[in-house]
């Protein structure tokens, strides 16, 4: 099946819509239903098929960190997008994450305005809206913040019957988007260039002023999008800014790097059915990071274990038990220029020049991370619930990622600073929006999925408005 | 072995102190994104209230405890045992060397006099660092004692670690006190554990 609602072979009437979604990932998936529920119709475009991934475009090439095809790995093109290898790790970014002058950025939005569209984007991803709600004080300084993990929603199959029997989305299977045309004042997008690769026809379809097109292809596929040349040698539409594919950000994982040694049974915790197996994780909280300059970072447990000289040591110290825990840190990137997604001169099969990753992890990243670490050593130490074990040599070339493509066409209050204004709408179009992790300011620690589809509902619903 | 936590040692790697030639070329062949050379490494700054053991992050007592529990030096005689208990009997002097934690911290001794062979007079047990008594008691209680003693937090003229000296002020012989023993060692205390701990940490 090709397109859902034209399998004849005659694409639809562009004129009939309301609004172009680009990208079937769970940001376009959210962003194209809820336009649905609020009667808008919706043309949603997929690279790839229903029921496979189309590999005959290849994605980034990679120097600097996370490189041998891991960005190719995250960037699906195929209905559900990146849900395909999603782990079903669920977190929501914290107050400071939205104003944190560590990591030298704000968003122009508070997290108290993500939290309702938050508690709606849960139930998407098959969860309960309590999972908002776990957070505990744990020891001076530091928070008891669990990951909610339950089976990942495959948003292609998970949401495939409902796209197929809606009478408001239609989508576009094996269709790429290949360039966005925009009015004489580049105040508007007015059309767009697609490739059906079944039969390999160009089409360019008209958009009027009143239709809405939504970037939704990821953190690689907005930037490669948003970059490609135009014929006239014109600045791409959307890249007025010269920060499109600028401030990629990744999530440094450090894995068998950390141990910690608490005098708590951690698997004793229970979280509610509803919250699922919780990840047990321990995060500095607001105050504690704002007044000593912490960027994100939450240590996660994995493995328990009474067999360690520490626990025997620490036992005897103190007269209770111990138990030791193997950990992975997961810990938040200054955004930086020159972390970019940029175009390399080579084609790919439909024509789109192939983009090309740059992503250093820098000093200061890691760094944050160690402190973060000897932060909540002391806090052990001074509450006698535990001690901390770092390896070195692991901390410093150790480092891999969670595959989380953010900031590439980042939120900010001006042109200046940034792609896209608070409305997720990529500055002077009004009509041209980006929905995605690729517009997030600063990435905080958590897994971006959860504020990936709250900021689609978002998204949605501005448009919906009609604001 | 994992080269465990070295902070002076991470820095380095990073490049985190003056940024010289070495530092960047580190950085590079690290391939991480260098630190403005402007910027402060506020935790430094801040008091260290830890050391580093193995990687762990422990307080100085921890280390010192760690890396050099009680020992026992002269006057002992050999470990003896059942399924539940274990001891040394000393002479009737005896040391330990133990590590001096640089905090106030206690001297417990888990200890059992044999008071019921000396009810017409009992024995009077000294503790004593160098030539510092810290304690002199009359071992007259039945049973198994714990006892504690306050150490100073730092025991004067001594490093870190420091010797502790346990004297009776007389010995007995087993075989002269009991009729069914042959043993005729010349013991002083009956000692289950000598331990140094922290002052304020609970048992």
């Amino acid at each position: 099946m090709a397109v859902f609602i034209a399998s004849g072979g005659s694409f639809p009437d562009p004129s009939s819509y309301d609004c172009f979604v680009i990208g079937s990932g769970p940001a376009g998936i959210t962003t194209a239903v809820t336009l649905a529920e609020a009667n808008r119709k919706v043309l949603l475009f997929e690279s790839g098929n229903d029921d496979r991934e189309r590999r005959t475009m290849p994605n980034a090439r990679n120097t600097g960190h996370f490189r041998d095809g891991w960005w190719d790995r995250h960037s699906i093109r195929g209905l559900g997008g990146t849900s395909q290898v999603w782990s079903g790790w669920c977190a929501s970014l914290m107050e400071r994450d939205f104003n944190n002058p560590a990591a030298g950025v704000r968003w122009p939005i508070a997290r108290s305005e993500l939290v309702p569209y938050y508690r709606r984007a849960a139930p998407i991803l098959d969860r309960s809206p309590s999972i908002l709600d776990p957070e505990k004080p744990w020891i001076p300084g530091f928070l008891y913040r669990p990951y909610s993990r339950l089976r990942p929603t495959r948003f292609g199959a998970r949401y495939l019957d409902l796209l197929r029997d809606s009478p408001t989305i239609h989508v576009a299977l094996s269709t790429s988007v290949l360039s966005l045309d925009a009015d004489m004042g580049r105040s508007a997008v007015s059309g767009l260039t697609c490739l059906r690769h079944e039969g390999d026809a160009r089409l360019q379809l008209a958009i009027q002023p009143g239709q809405s097109v939504v970037l939704a292809a990821g953190g690689i596929g907005n930037p490669m999008l948003l970059l490609q040349p135009r014929p006239d040698g014109g600045v791409p539409v959307g890249s007025e800014s010269g920060l499109v594919g600028r401030f990629l950000m990744e999530h440094p994982h450090l894995r068998r790097t950390v141990e910690l040694v608490l005098d708590e049974d951690l698997y004793k915790r229970r979280a509610s059915e509803e919250f699922g197996r919780a990840r047990h994780a321990f995060v500095a909280d607001d105050e504690h990071a704002a007044a000593h300059g912490l960027l994100g970072c939450s240590v996660v447990s994995y493995s328990k274990s009474t067999d360690d000289p520490m626990v025997e040591y620490l036992s005897w110290k103190y007269g209770k038990p111990f138990f030791h825990y193997g950990t992975e840190v997961r810990g938040e990137m200054l955004p930086a220029p020159s972390n970019r997604v940029f175009l390399t001169r080579e084609r790919n099969r439909a024509g789109l020049y192939r983009p090309s990753v740059n992503c250093l992890v820098g000093a200061d990243d890691l760094l944050s991370i160690e402190r973060t670490l000897r932060h909540l050593a002391r806090s052990l130490i001074e509450t006698g619930k535990g001690r901390v074990r770092i390896d070195s040599e692991r901390l410093r070339r150790g480092v891999s990622g969670g595959g989380h493509l953010m900031g590439t066409t980042r939120m900010g209050a001006t042109p200046s600073d940034s792609v896209v204004d608070r409305d997720c709408r990529v500055h002077g179009y009004r009509n041209l929006f980006v929905a995605g992790s690729s517009v997030f300011p600063s990435g905080g620690y958590a897994n971006p999925t959860l504020t990936i589809v709250a900021l689609a509902l978002r998204l949605a619903d501005t448009i919906a408005s009609g604001r | 072995m994992r080269d465990r936590f070295s902070r002076r040692a991470f820095l380095a790697g990073l490049g985190a102190s003056a940024v010289s030639a070495v530092a960047v070329r580190e950085l590079i062949r690290l391939g991480l994104r260098p630190r403005s050379a402007s910027e402060e490494e506020p935790f430094l700054e801040e008091p260290a209230i830890f050391v580093e053991h193995d990687g762990w992050l422990v307080t100085m007592p921890d280390k010192r405890l760690l890396e050099f529990p009680v020992r026992y030096l002269e006057g002992w005689h050999a470990e003896e045992r059942t399924s539940d208990a274990a001891w040394r009997w000393s002479g009737q002097a005896a040391s330990v060397l133990a590590p001096n934690l640089g905090v106030e911290a206690t001297v417990h001794i888990d200890y059992d006099s044999q008071a019921g062979l000396f009810r017409d007079r009992p024995r009077t047990v000294t503790v004593s660092v160098g030539d510092e008594v810290l304690e002199t008691f009359v071992a007259d209680a039945p049973g198994r004692q714990r006892r504690a003693l306050p150490l100073p937090a730092g025991i004067p003229g001594h490093g870190e670690v420091f010797e502790l000296t346990l004297a009776t002020d007389r010995a007995f012989v087993p075989a002269e006190h009991l009729s069914d023993s042959q043993d005729r060692r010349e013991l002083g205390l009956q000692v289950f554990e000598v331990e140094i701990r922290e002052a304020g940490i609970r048992r």
